[in-house]
């Protein structure tokens, strides 16, 4: 490749996709913000661990649940071992949720929004509910009689919106489909984006202290800002 | 030289410093180890719920009595399933609203489920070398409607002095209750043995099979599932959707949502579960977008809970 | 065919205890992980988290 093809924007000869997208991940997102060793004074508080907590609960979760689908969604019936990694998988999941809602309450109380961070709190809030529906799925997909009666249950909230007309929760295949690809995979897909917008943004600095000038207003911020 | 943290920064830019080593990848692996661990205790400790689910077949043993009620009622087409609506039935009136919106009966029958048919006339035609059964049947069929209540209203009516010898075949005292008894007696029978749950699921034609919605909607028209719910605590007026079988700690995270089953104006609405999914549907919006809610997003400067989080930096800055 | 239930130190297949407060019930383990929640939270919050060499 020659010295003109490496910086396209610079030469003004016609862009490529690749060099264009290259860019934009680099400029946004260079090593150094990717991988930070090192964090703001203020990040000092066990708080901070949760979000962290969330994504091992997530990839324990992941993991077992991948072990589960080997021998498939009735191996942990009739198997010890199955048996064992159903409830891996599900304390993982509790562990996921506790460790999530901990993570929420704390960004909840810093404002973490603040400053543009508006789309980290709503990736992290949509990822969320997502997660509500794969577990959702998840218990549906247990083939006992809790999937059972969950089913039953949750087609009249489903049936009296029109969504169970095309999201049959009596439809195991189905169920099944939507646990262990569809949702698994908006999830980690949704976390990602969290992880990467915190990444691009820092972490959210403290309110002013007291004795400081009060914030200036602030002007309209772009997309994903909001103030307190 | 030390930087010393500004003791006012603006959130939109970059943080000036100072900065601490943080190991994020270290902290990524000592996380994963933890939680590793505690699923590991906790699944050592108390392992998870598998409460057998109830078959056809288990439901008919257990409960013929209960089995055989509910399934005249689906005979009858007067059980909640024959008179759900859309996506199982075209029941006028029988959807639920969100004040004048119908979104129930948006998508139409999608799942048609013809409860007389699919759950009673259609399975007994399965079974092989009963020509007096298929006699009855045909007879039931080709009756007009005036008599076919008149049978279903007399069988139901004896059921209550029915007897069931042996958990098994029905005896009904004296009456006339046309081909309904025989269909019955058969229905009870194909179901103990299992056969009712095999046709339910896979029909004549299909060898493989994963929708459950017919068995499961027979089920759920029961009293015999009903109460085995109950008596794990499952129920919506049980607070049921936050529960697992069992002691074990369920989804706790549901909490709002079977909150509003509980009180008024829900508790008592045909239309609950709609206007309560709209409602959730409207909170989890709220709660999506705090950050530009004005007023939700200031609540955490009043509430100062920030300054026990923060509360290092406050000490350096504020001296 | 019926596996026997693997042999889980505490077995929790019991039906469960309930604690009611007027129209408001729930389990004693749903109670248990709540109160957890906000205790681990607290104490995230409170305990002091160790201090970090600073780095330029």
């Amino acid at each position: 490749m020659s010295d003109g093809e490496r910086t396209g924007a610079s030469t003004g000869e016609r862009r490529m996709w690749t060099t264009w997208v290259r860019e934009r991940a680099v400029s946004s997102l260079p090593p150094e913000k990717l991988l930070p060793d090192r964090q703001p004074s203020y990040v000092s508080s066990w708080i901070y661990v949760f979000g962290v907590a969330t994504i091992a609960a997530l990839v324990v979760v992941v993991v077992s649940g991948m072990i589960l689908g080997l021998a498939g969604p009735a191996w942990w019936h009739t198997s010890s071992l199955g048996r064992f990694f159903n409830g891996i998988h599900l304390w993982a999941v509790e562990l996921f949720f506790f460790a999530m809602v901990v993570h929420l309450w704390g960004k909840f109380f810093m404002a973490a929004w603040r400053g543009g961070r508006g789309r980290t709190w709503v990736s992290g809030a949509v990822t969320f509910l997502v997660a509500i529906g794969a577990a959702f799925t998840g218990y549906l997909s247990q083939q006992n009689f809790d999937s059972q009666w969950i089913a039953s249950e949750g087609k009249d909230g489903l049936n009296s919106v029109g969504i169970g007309a095309f999201f049959n929760v009596a439809n195991f295949g189905q169920m099944y489909t939507f646990h262990v690809i569809l949702l698994p995979v908006a999830v980690v897909a949704l976390v990602v984006w969290h992880v990467l917008l915190v990444r691009r943004s820092g972490v959210v600095p403290p309110y002013p202290a007291r004795g400081a000038a009060a914030a200036p207003a602030p002007a309209a911020t772009p997309a994903g800002g909001a103030e307190q | 030289m030390s930087v010393r943290a500004p003791a006012e920064h603006d959130p939109r830019r970059p943080w000036p410093g100072p900065f601490i080593r943080y190991d994020l990848v270290k902290e990524l692996a000592v996380a994963l180890g933890v939680v590793t661990l505690l699923a590991i205790v906790l699944t050592v400790l108390f392992s998870s719920p598998d409460d057998p689910p109830t078959t056809i077949q288990s439901w008919a043993r257990a409960d013929p009595s209960d089995f055989v009620a509910t399934s005249l009622t689906e005979l009858a087409g007067t059980s909640e399933v024959a008179e759900y609506g859309p996506p199982y039935t075209h029941t006028p009136e029988a959807t639920q609203k969100i004040g004048p919106l119908d979104l129930q009966s948006a998508p139409g029958v999608r799942t048609p489920v013809d409860t007389a048919k699919d759950f009673v006339l259609d399975p007994l035609k399965t079974i092989p070398g009963t020509p007096r059964l298929q006699l009855a049947v045909r007879a039931f069929e080709a009756a007009p409607p005036h008599a076919r209540e008149t049978w279903i209203a007399a069988y139901e009516a004896a059921l209550e002095r029915a007897r069931f010898p042996g958990q098994q075949a029905v005896t009904l005292p004296g009456g006339h209750y046309g081909p309904v008894a025989p269909m019955m007696g058969a229905l009870l029978g194909l179901a103990q043995s299992g056969g009712l749950d095999g046709v339910l699921l896979a029909g004549e034609h299909r060898f493989y099979q994963t929708n459950y919605t017919k068995p499961l909607l027979f089920l759920s028209g029961g009293e015999y599932f009903e109460e085995r719910a109950e008596g794990q605590h499952l129920l919506g007026t049980q607070w049921g959707m936050m529960n697992e079988t069992g002691s074990y700690p369920g989804q706790v995270w549901l909490w709002l949502y079977t909150f509003w089953y509980q009180v008024e104006p829900f508790l008592e609405s045909p239309n609950a579960d709609a206007l309560i999914f709209a409602l959730m549907a409207i909170l989890s919006l709220a709660f999506v977008c705090i950050p530009f809610v004005p007023g939700l997003r200031a609540l955490p400067r009043h509430l100062r809970l920030y300054r026990l989080i923060w509360r290092d930096h406050y000490r350096e800055v504020e001296g | 065919m019926p596996h026997p239930v693997i042999a889980a130190l505490f077995d929790l297949s019991h039906p469960a205890h309930y604690l009611h407060w007027h129209f408001f019930q729930m389990s004693v383990a749903n109670v248990m992980v709540i109160l957890l929640m906000i205790a681990v939270f607290l104490a995230a919050i409170l305990i002091p988290f160790p201090k970090r060499e600073r780095g330029s």
